[in-house]
């Protein structure tokens, strides 16, 4: 590894494959860093396994028209045996970013010179830095939800996709994330049994929702190909219900539900349990902001693009000159988005280095493509999202903080004193001061003081988060 | 004329403190105490800057003697009576402190230092190897010795800060956080108010406690203070059981003091902490930086080889944040306090650098007994900003 | 179903060669290329630790190291991300 790289791409989820490639062939020297074992991000984390190369999409996939679908992004993946230009460093945790694109990374042993166990951390230049951190999944809390056995439905993914281990032999699916049929779907093919879908969206909600995907006819109908596919089968599909709670004594056994009314708040006697081994449970996503809020770029607020996004220009270069990011961390928009960013983020750059002239008609077509796929952010974003009044009332012995393990209850005391800010509200409460650095609370924290303060995004300013972004051990600052 | 001054006399004066960090805090509350009309304007968050990026050492030992050490003794008492007046836990915990002795010529600067520390009634030990180890099994079988205080003490900057101002509001005071100063009204050579970003604010006294900013407070009244921004970085470990019982410096800090030729082997010394949530915080640096706060993995590194030297069973711990933040340097070592001589009702409340969590107490109580024309109970002419700046408000040469 | 009733490996899926691994002392056998999280389940091993404060157990949650829930002792190394580990053969695995 060297000290310096003309491009420092973080994240090989789509993003950055696409991203990497574009760039590759041009002489430059280009280093991909991933914190995961294997390439290939949420999306292709199956299908990158070991190679020594890097790699990446059939030329074709671009030409499939506007829409770039997750299924013909999958397809279309296939390994380069010499990439021109490309290192790839798995498992290093970019910690924090420094003035001037100084990456500060964690890197494992055998990168480290006179290595031995803990790693290294080391200090990386990076000419041009592209972020492409995706994004994670969202928390409505409820009482439980701590519990072992209640997982992400992005969880209960990874373990089939990643190690072909099913969540448990009979899993209950909830929230409101697009993910439930997915997951259903996979869970099935896989011969393990889904007890039941407890969608939290009612049935009109989607139906409003529809006519966001006017340009997107083939999501749609995806969408409904997969309701089909759960109907044939005969999952149980209930919609308009939340989990409420989960129980069990050192692991999860049951789930209560409840139905929701028309505002979507719980009626009161219509609790429903269902036993059960495992809940994957998610309600959308939320960027991953950490690193270029380090880096210092600036964020906007957009629900219809999953809250806190990385604000860029028409090039996808940020506030700060020469960092670039793409995919999720824009505006939570799935994966054919991801792509299309990757590689306009790299025309980009490429642009700024003199390697390409003009923007071209290709890079026109890329913006277009953008442009459509970002279409369905919005559809996708308000389906997840929850209303205030889910916020307003947890319970306060729902813990919000797992990692300091802060109750709503104090959260409420707090804010109730005046500690209004996300800022404020991390100091009185020390939600978000813990090991995951806030990635599950602080999401959850900022909904519940929009509920509770009725203030705007703004006023409560947005998230901070300092170096090192992920736990490192001690020993690794001890090496040279 | 003449009738508006009356005016200031007959009525109770409108008081601005700025800034939001434990010292403005701390005389807001004070003031509030005594009823006084008191607006806090913070430009961010409460504890925002350097007080919410900091350690919560409560050390006497470390203190000059003299009429540094005696501020910080009386701060001390005060802490025992906040724990119960505060309305937040500031995690006050008398944990007593130890300098760590490293190398063979340490000792005896610190066998001196010792003597002199108990000549003027502290109570200070000097113990050996073994004694040290008795007291701190996980400490270094290479360390010399330490020097041990019962007095020192910690406590939770945060929460200090926090209680400050939640105490400073139940008494009445206003608190504008999100507030920009824009600059200071004045009239007659009498200040009159603060515009901000929340518009004006009518102002017959200003005390101005912005920390590593209250250079550029001073600036807008043409007061040029020489509070300089010194940056100290601080590592945060994950939480974890109780690895050390007492707060701890490293001797090379004091040790200088009295053996000059040791200068070359000390740098900043090192401090370490364990909070009640378990977190060990391990600092610290001392860099000229302008107004970055960043992190710099050199002074990463520098903090966690100095403290796992005396603390090797950190090395089995996770880093999970590390934070900087802007101590007020001043040229001296003491903090500026007391009324600047070229603008009637402006006060000055900053420089205390590393110091300000600990003598916040004393520093609020002393302050708010000025601003409203009271006897203090310790004499704050050694802190005056005369000693820095002319009638003018211009720097000595 | 699964061909073995608490068997929660996906029959078809494709996998490494057999490896051995160690938990809390007992042997425990998985495939080369599965995450230690992924290996523990499959034992039927759900509680990986117990939570600092309220002595709550604590199991696999995102899955992707974002939530830090999933933490065990490798090889005499605690703290680390289960999920993010690849499991190996004669891995030495503490729970709590």
């Amino acid at each position: 590894m060297k000290q310096a790289y003309d491009v420092v791409i973080v994240g090989s989820g789509v993003a950055g494959i696409a991203a990497a490639n574009t760039l590759a062939g041009h002489g430059l020297e280009i280093l991909v860093l991933d914190e995961n074992p294997h390439a290939g991000g949420q999306i292709l984390r199956q299908h990158c396994r070991v190679t020594d190369g890097f790699w990446e999409f059939d030329p074709r996939l671009e030409r499939s028209g506007r829409t770039v679908s997750t299924q013909k992004i999958v397809q279309s993946l296939r390994p380069v045996r010499r990439p021109k230009g490309i290192t790839c460093v798995h498992q290093a945790r970019v910690l924090g970013i420094f003035s001037d694109r100084e990456l500060l990374v964690h890197v494992p042993d055998p990168l480290c010179p006179g290595g031995s166990g803990p790693g290294c951390v080391l200090e990386i230049d990076a000419g041009y830095l592209l972020l492409a951190t995706g994004a994670r999944e969202r928390f409505l809390p409820f009482k439980g939800w701590t519990l072992p056995g209640v997982m992400s439905l992005g969880a209960a993914q990874i373990l089939m996709k990643s190690s072909g281990i099913l969540p448990a032999r009979h899993t209950l699916i909830a929230g409101t994330s697009p993910l439930q049929t997915v997951l259903a779907l996979e869970i099935l093919k896989n011969k393990g049994n889904v007890t039941a879908i407890l969608d939290e969206n009612p049935f009109a909600k989607k139906l409003g929702l529809l006519p966001l995907l006017k340009h997107h006819g083939f999501l749609a109908g995806e969408g409904a190909m997969q309701m089909l596919g759960l109907l044939i089968r005969k999952v149980r599909f209930r919609q308009g219900v939340r989990v409420v709670e989960a129980r069990g004594k050192n692991e999860l056994t049951a789930v209560v539900t409840a139905d929701l009314d028309r505002k979507g708040n719980t009626v009161p006697g219509t609790f429903q349990t269902y036993p059960a081994e495992a809940l994957a449970v998610g309600y959308g996503f939320c960027p991953n902001i950490e690193l270029p809020v380090q880096a210092g770029c600036a964020l906007d607020y957009d629900a219809d693009r999953g809250g806190w996004v990385v604000r860029v220009d028409h090039a996808l270069e940020t506030s700060v000159a020469a960092v670039y990011v793409a995919g999720e961390i824009t505006g939570i928009a799935g994966a054919g988005k991801s792509f299309v960013e990757g590689k306009l983020a790299a025309l980009s750059i490429l642009e700024k280095l003199g390697k390409k002239t003009g923007p071209g008609r290709y890079a026109q077509k890329l913006v277009r493509m953008q442009k459509h796929q970002l279409g369905y952010a919005a559809f996708l974003n308000q389906l997840c999202q929850v209303p205030a009044s889910a916020y307003e009332t947890i319970d306060d012995d729902v813990l919000i903080c797992r990692c300091e393990e802060i109750s709503m209850g104090e959260i409420r005391k707090q804010i109730a004193k005046g500690f209004v800010t996300t800022g404020s509200l991390k100091k009185a409460t020390r939600c978000g001061m813990g090991r995951c650095q806030g990635r599950v609370c602080q999401p959850v924290l900022f909904d519940i003081l929009l509920a509770l303060t009725g203030q705007t995004p703004d006023q409560t300013a947005s998230p901070s988060f300092r170096a090192p972004v992920k736990n490192v051990p001690m020993a690794a600052f001890l090496h040279p | 004329m003449d009738k508006e001054k009356n005016e200031v006399k007959t009525r109770f004066p409108l008081i601005v403190v700025i800034g939001g960090g434990v010292i403005g805090t701390s005389i807001a509350w004070h003031l509030a105490k005594k009823a006084a009309q008191v607006t806090l304007i913070e430009s961010l968050d409460l504890a925002s800057g350097s007080s919410g990026a900091c350690d919560g050492l409560v050390f006497m030992q470390s203190k000059k003697p003299g009429i540094h050490l005696g501020l910080a003794m009386e701060s001390l008492k005060r802490f025992h009576l906040l724990k119960k007046e505060l309305p937040v836990d500031i995690e006050f915990r008398q944990t007593g402190g130890r300098v760590i002795i490293q190398t063979p010529a340490q000792y005896p600067a610190m066998e001196k230092f010792v003597r002199e520390q108990k000549d003027i009634g502290l109570e200070v030990c000097l113990m050996d190897a073994k004694q040290t180890l008795a007291a701190e099994p996980f400490l270094s079988p290479d360390i010399y010795g330490s020097s041990w205080s019962s007095l020192d003490a910690q406590v939770n900057p945060i929460n200090l800060t926090l209680g400050f101002a939640l105490g400073a509001k139940k008494n009445h005071a206003r608190i504008l956080t999100r507030t920009k100063v824009l600059g200071i009204h004045t009239k007659n050579n009498r200040v009159t108010g603060v515009a901000t970003t929340q518009g004006d604010i009518p102002a017959d006294l200003v005390v101005n406690a912005a920390g590593a900013g209250a250079g550029r407070i001073g600036q807008m009244v043409g007061i040029d203070l020489p509070i300089a921004p010194r940056r100290g970085q601080i590592v945060v470990t994950q939480a974890t059981r109780p690895m050390i019982s007492s707060c701890m410096i490293s001797a090379g800090y004091i040790a200088v003091k009295y053996d000059p030729s040791l200068a070359a082997e000390q740098g900043e010394g090192m401090s370490m902490e364990q909070t009640d949530n378990g977190n060990l915080l391990l600092g610290s640096t001392r860099e000229f930086a302008g107004f970055c706060r960043e992190n710099t993995l050199s002074g990463i590194r520098r903090i966690i080889s100095r403290t796992t030297e005396v603390l090797p069973a950190l090395k089995h711990l996770q880093v999970i944040r590390t934070f900087a933040g802007l101590r007020p340097y001043t040229p001296d070592g003491l903090p500026i306090l007391g009324p600047v001589p070229s603008l009637e009702g402006f006060f000055m409340a900053a420089g205390h650098e590393g110091d300000g969590i600990a003598l916040s107490p004393i520093t609020g109580e002393l302050m708010a007994d000025m601003v409203l024309g009271q006897k203090t109970a310790v004499s704050l002419a050694p802190f005056s900003p005369d000693r820095f700046i002319s009638q003018k408000g211009q720097a000595h040469e | 179903m699964n061909n073995a009733d608490t068997d929660l490996r996906i029959y078809c899926a494709n996998r490494g060669p057999k490896i051995t691994f160690w938990v809390d002392g007992d042997p425990c056998t998985a495939y080369e290329g599965e995450t230690v999280h992924a290996a523990l389940l499959a034992e039927g091993i759900r509680v990986l630790r117990i939570a600092g404060k309220t002595g709550e157990p604590r199991g696999i949650f995102c899955g992707m190291g974002v939530c830090y829930e999933c933490r065990v002792t490798i090889n005499g190394v605690p703290d680390q991300q289960a999920c993010m580990t690849l499991a190996t053969d004669g891995m030495q695995i503490e729970t709590r």
